[in-house]
């Protein structure tokens, strides 16, 4: 039988595991070299995965954050349907050092992301030479980092680590906060002091995908 | 350089709005362990994952990016279809 994956925890965890996955179905745990998975049975044909793809990928989310509001989870993206559980218990045997140390690294942390975005960094268009572009997009880039660093400022002790990812518009910015520090965060970026023609959008929490893995 | 937390927007995890849904789906879909060859594509219905996947596959940088230029394009271009 096909079976969904959600996520993955440490076979130790205590969750209170909700009721239903999706398609109505039971979500059960297989565990295996001192890893859980979460799975529950999956069927192309019915009814019930006729939803829309956006629906199913929502209800998805509200599941994974269930999990994460208990405990540390690597989350599977969405859809991954595999063949049967011994598939899931293969999979976990054959990855259980990565992922244990991945939790071991993220245990108790969830992941906070701040979107920073200004209209100017999107590229004005007008540069008339290569030279004149790269100028451009370094500048952007040392006002962008300049920016975070004000937030690292600002954050301060409330996440334990942070990292930066450039992108068209600006940077996403991705701490690893301890779960019971989340409050904290959200009010020290409150708190923080940037420039009035920044965007700043704070989401989270979410698993913490982008600290599994030492840099 | 004017100061100001005038721009800062907590948007959550919940998708309470067509933004966060875009946040949401970036993580669901983008973000997380991927197992490659072992998933049954087949299984999952042709016309509800790859149609599906083709629609709302894209980054959140993208869309943001034409979500604004709709958005700009309804300000400055009364009756512009959009």
């Amino acid at each position: 039988m096909a079976v969904l994956a959600y996520c993955i925890t440490d076979a130790e965890a205590q969750i209170d595991v909700p009721k239903q996955g999706l398609q109505g179905k039971k979500i059960e745990g297989i565990v295996e070299s001192g890893l859980r998975c979460y799975i529950s049975n999956y069927t192309a044909d019915d009814p019930a995965s006729k939803q829309p793809v956006r629906e199913a990928a929502l209800a998805f989310n509200r599941i994974l954050q269930t999990f994460l509001r208990q405990t540390a989870i690597i989350p599977l993206r969405y859809p991954t349907v595999l063949a049967d559980a011994n598939e899931v218990s293969s999979f976990l045997r054959d990855h259980a050092g990565e992922y244990r140390d991945g939790l071991s690294r993220i245990r108790d942390g969830v992941q906070m992301e701040i979107r920073l975005s200004s209209p100017a960094w999107s590229g004005s268009g007008v540069e008339n030479s290569g030279a004149q572009y790269l100028r451009a997009r370094q500048a952007h880039y040392r006002r962008v980092n300049q920016i975070a660093e004000e937030l690292y400022k600002a954050v301060g002790l409330a996440a334990k680590s942070h990292k930066i990812r450039q992108v068209a518009e600006g940077a996403r910015c991705f701490f690893l906060v301890d779960r019971a520090a989340v409050d904290q965060f959200v009010g020290n970026v409150r708190s923080a002091k940037l420039p009035a023609d920044v965007g700043v959008r704070v989401s989270g929490p979410w698993p913490a995908t982008e600290f599994l893995k030492e840099d | 350089m004017s100061e100001s937390s005038a721009n800062i927007v907590f948007a959550g995890n919940d998708a309470s709005d067509d933004l966060s849904i875009l946040d949401v789906l970036d993580h669901v879909l983008n973000a997380g362990v991927v197992i490659r060859g072992t998933v049954i594509i087949s299984l999952a219905g042709v016309d509800l994952i790859y149609l599906g996947l083709d629609v709302i596959l894209t980054s959140v940088e993208t869309a943001l990016r034409h979500m604004k230029q709709a958005q700009g394009a309804a300000v400055h271009k009364p009756g512009t279809a959009v």
